[in-house]
C-alpha cells in the first residue's frame, strides 16, 4: 500500500536525506524543511521503501503537503 | 403491616430499566464496538460508588387495571459517584433509546443531571452518546406546533464552567446540543472510530451537496486537529482513564484549591542532560518533551491537545506535589513560533489555569507569531493579541523559563500580569524585539547595498550583534532577573510551587475583554 509523507510545517525544502529505493522506519529522518529560520526535521512516521519524490529541494512546500511516497 | 410491595415494585422497575432499550437495541449498540450506558457508568466510577438518583424515572405503560405492563427508561443516567475517592456527578446518555435523543428522556430529569454538580459544587463527567435536543422532526406533527430554539436552563449549564471542572467524553455520534455538551467542557474527548461529532449529521448535509460518512465528516481525525476537543483516544477504557486522571489536577470546584498530592521525586533532584540539550546551532531544533519530563514530578506530566496548535505544548503538572498548568514551545513545529492555533490552544489552558487556581509554568521558545502569507490569513495577529490579553489578565503566580528565544509581540507571552512572577533563564535564551537575521535587512539595507561586498558586510554587521546578543549582558542590566544552571531547574521550578501554593485564592474567574 502507497503511503505519503507530508510536511508538517509550511517553509523550503531544504534537504532530502533519503533517495528513492531507501528503506526508512517510523524515527527515519527523510527532510528538512526550513520554517522560521530553523531546520526542521521531518520524520517516516512509518515504515517502507521510498518510491519516489514529489518535491525537488529548495521548493516551498505548504503544511501538509505530500513529500514522497512510500510502498510497502 | 409493611412496605415491602412498593419496594418490591420499585425494584421490579429498576431491573426494566436495566435492560435500556431492550435485547436488540442493547445488541446493536454493543456490536458497534461501543460499551452500554451502565458499563460506562461502571467503568468510569470507583467500584461500588454509583449511587444513582432518578433510577426508576421513565415512560411507563399500565393496562387497565393500573398494571405495569412495559417500561422504557429515560435515556438519561446520572447519578453521585466517586473517582479516586473523590465526590462527582456522572451522567450517561443511552443511546439504546431513541438514539439517546433529548426527546427520549424526560425534561426534568436531563435538567436536573446538567445542574446538580455545580449546585453541589462537585466534578461532572458527561458520557455523551446522543443526538440534538429536538431529537427528530416527527415530533412536530406530535406537538402540532413549532417552537422557537431554546434550552431551558442552557445559560446555568454555560455558566457551570465558571464554578466546576466539566469533562466531556464523546463516545458515539454526537450532533447538535450533544455536540456541544461535548465542547461545552474543560477537557473533551471522542473515541476513534465510534465516536463522531457535528453541527449536523450525514443526511443532512447530503442535502448541501456534500455526500460523507459520518466518520469523513466528524471523525476524531477533524477535530483533533481544529481543537473542537482535546484529544482523542483509542478506547472508552482510555477515555475514562484520563478523565480521572484530567480531574486529579484539579479542585472539587473554583471554591476549592488544587491539593498537593504525596511525592518522591525529590525537588533537588538535577538532570544532568539539560546542561547539553539545546544545540548551539541556533538553526538547530531539540524536543521539549524530555525536558518537561526531566524537570516536572516524575510521571506527573499529563499532556493536553497534542495534535493541534503544535508549536505550544500545553498540559498539567505537578512540582513536588503541588498541580501546576504548564505551556512549553515545541521548535519542531515552526521554531515554536505562535501559530492562529496556538494562540487559541493557550487561550484554553491559561483559562483553565485560572479557572481552577493552578500556577503556571511556562518554559518559554518563542521565536515570533508565525509570519507569511498563511498565517495572515489564518488571522494570527488577532488571536495573537487574544492570546496575549489571556496571558496578561491571568492572575495566578507564574514562573517563566527562558529556554531559547523570545522574541517580538508573542514574547511577550512569557509572563502574565501577576505580581507573584519568577523568571530564569537559561544561558541558551536569546531575545530581542527582532531576530537579528531578518532585522538587519531592514536597518542596514543603506550600509550593506553600498557596501563593495554586500554580502560579507551583512556577515560582519551580523556577527557584531550576535555577540551582542548574549543573556548575560542582558541580565547585566537586570534585563532578567537570573540565569540558572539548566540542570537545577526542578528545585527552583519546585520553591516556585511552595512559594505560589499560599498565594492561590478560590473563587470565580473574572475575565476582562478580550480583542
Amino acid at each position: 500500500m502507497a503511503a505519503s509523507i507530508v510536511s508538517p510545517v509550511a517553509g523550503q525544502l531544504l534537504r532530502c536525506l533519503v533517495l528513492a529505493g531507501d528503506e526508512v522506519s517510523p524515527d527515519t529522518e527523510v527532510a528538512i524543511v526550513e520554517a522560521m529560520k530553523m531546520h526542521i526535521p521531518v520524520s517516516a512516521d512509518r515504515s517502507g521503501r521510498v518510491a519516489r519524490w514529489l518535491v525537488a529541494e529548495q521548493s516551498l512546500v505548504s503544511e501538509g503537503q505530500p513529500l514522497l511516497v512510500l510502498e510497502g | 403491616m409493611s412496605w415491602q410491595s412498593e419496594l418490591d415494585e420499585q425494584e421490579r422497575r429498576r431491573q426494566l430499566a436495566a435492560e435500556l432499550g431492550g435485547a436488540d437495541k442493547v445488541a446493536r449498540h454493543k456490536a458497534a464496538g461501543k460499551l452500554t450506558v451502565r458499563e460506562r457508568v461502571a467503568g468510569l466510577v470507583d467500584a461500588g460508588s454509583f449511587e444513582e438518583i432518578g433510577s426508576t424515572a421513565g415512560f411507563p405503560e399500565y393496562d387497565s387495571e393500573g398494571r405495569l405492563v412495559a417500561f422504557t427508561p429515560a435515556n438519561v443516567v446520572c447519578g453521585r459517584a466517586r473517582l479516586d475517592g473523590r465526590d462527582v456527578f456522572v451522567t450517561g446518555d443511552d443511546f439504546t433509546v431513541r438514539g439517546g435523543a433529548n426527546d427520549g428522556g424526560l425534561r426534568e430529569k436531563f435538567a436536573f443531571a446538567e445542574t446538580w454538580a455545580r449546585r453541589w459544587r462537585i466534578p461532572l463527567v458527561r458520557l455523551v452518546d446522543g443526538t440534538g435536543g429536538g431529537g427528530s422532526v416527527k415530533h412536530l406533527e406530535t406537538l402540532g406546533r413549532t417552537y422557537l430554539p431554546d434550552v431551558p436552563q442552557m445559560t446555568e449549564i454555560l455558566d457551570a464552567l465558571s464554578e466546576i471542572p466539566i469533562v466531556s467524553l464523546g463516545l458515539g455520534s454526537v450532533a447538535g446540543m450533544g455536540a456541544a455538551r461535548v465542547c461545552g467542557s474543560h477537557y473533551a474527548l471522542m473515541v476513534r472510530g465510534t465516536s463522531q461529532l457535528f453541527a449536523a449529521g450525514p443526511p443532512v448535509v447530503a442535502r448541501t451537496g456534500q455526500v460523507l460518512d459520518k466518520e469523513e465528516l466528524g471523525g476524531t481525525h477533524v477535530h483533533v486537529k481544529n481543537g473542537t476537543i482535546d484529544d482523542e483516544v483509542q478506547s472508552e477504557a482510555e477515555a475514562f482513564a484520563r478523565a480521572r486522571r484530567f480531574l486529579s489536577y484539579l479542585p472539587a470546584s473554583v471554591y476549592e484549591l488544587p491539593q498537593r498530592t504525596p511525592c518522591d521525586d525529590p525537588a533537588e533532584r538535577t538532570a544532568e542532560q539539560l546542561i547539553s540539550v539545546i544545540p548551539r546551532n541556533a538553526r538547530a531544533v531539540y524536543k521539549m518533551r524530555p525536558i518537561i519530563e526531566a524537570v516536572f514530578d516524575a510521571g506527573s506530566w499529563f499532556e493536553i491537545g497534542k495534535a493541534w496548535g503544535r508549536s505550544l505544548i500545553t498540559g498539567l503538572a505537578r512540582l513536588d506535589g503541588w498541580p501546576v498548568a504548564v505551556l512549553a514551545g515545541d521548535p519542531y513545529h515552526y521554531g515554536g513560533a505562535w501559530t492562529a492555533d496556538a494562540c487559541r490552544k493557550a487561550i484554553r489552558m491559561i483559562d483553565l489555569a485560572q479557572t481552577f487556581h493552578l500556577p503556571v509554568v511556562h518554559l518559554v521558545d518563542i521565536p515570533g507569531f508565525l509570519i507569511g502569507k498563511d498565517a495572515e490569513a489564518s488571522g494570527v495577529m488577532r488571536y495573537g493579541t487574544q492570546a496575549l490579553a489571556a496571558v496578561r489578565q491571568s492572575t495566578v503566580p507564574w514562573c517563566a523559563v527562558m529556554v531559547r528565544k523570545a522574541f517580538g509581540m508573542a514574547g511577550l507571552a512569557q509572563r502574565n500580569g501577576s505580581p507573584a512572577f519568577l523568571r530564569y533563564a537559561w544561558p541558551s535564551a536569546q531575545w530581542g524585539s527582532l531576530p537579528i537575521a531578518g532585522g538587519v535587512e531592514a536597518a542596514y539595507r543603506a550600509v550593506i547595498e553600498a557596501a563593495p561586498d554586500p554580502a560579507a558586510k551583512r556577515a560582519e554587521i551580523e556577527a557584531r550583534l550576535e555577540a551582542l546578543q548574549s543573556p548575560l549582558r542582558t541580565a547585566e542590566a537586570f534585563g532578567v532577573e537570573e540565569i540558572i544552571d539548566p540542570r537545577r531547574t526542578r528545585s527552583y521550578l519546585c520553591r516556585f510551587a511552595a512559594l505560589a501554593a499560599p498565594l492561590r485564592t478560590t473563587g470565580r474567574p473574572s475575565f476582562g475583554y478580550r480583542p
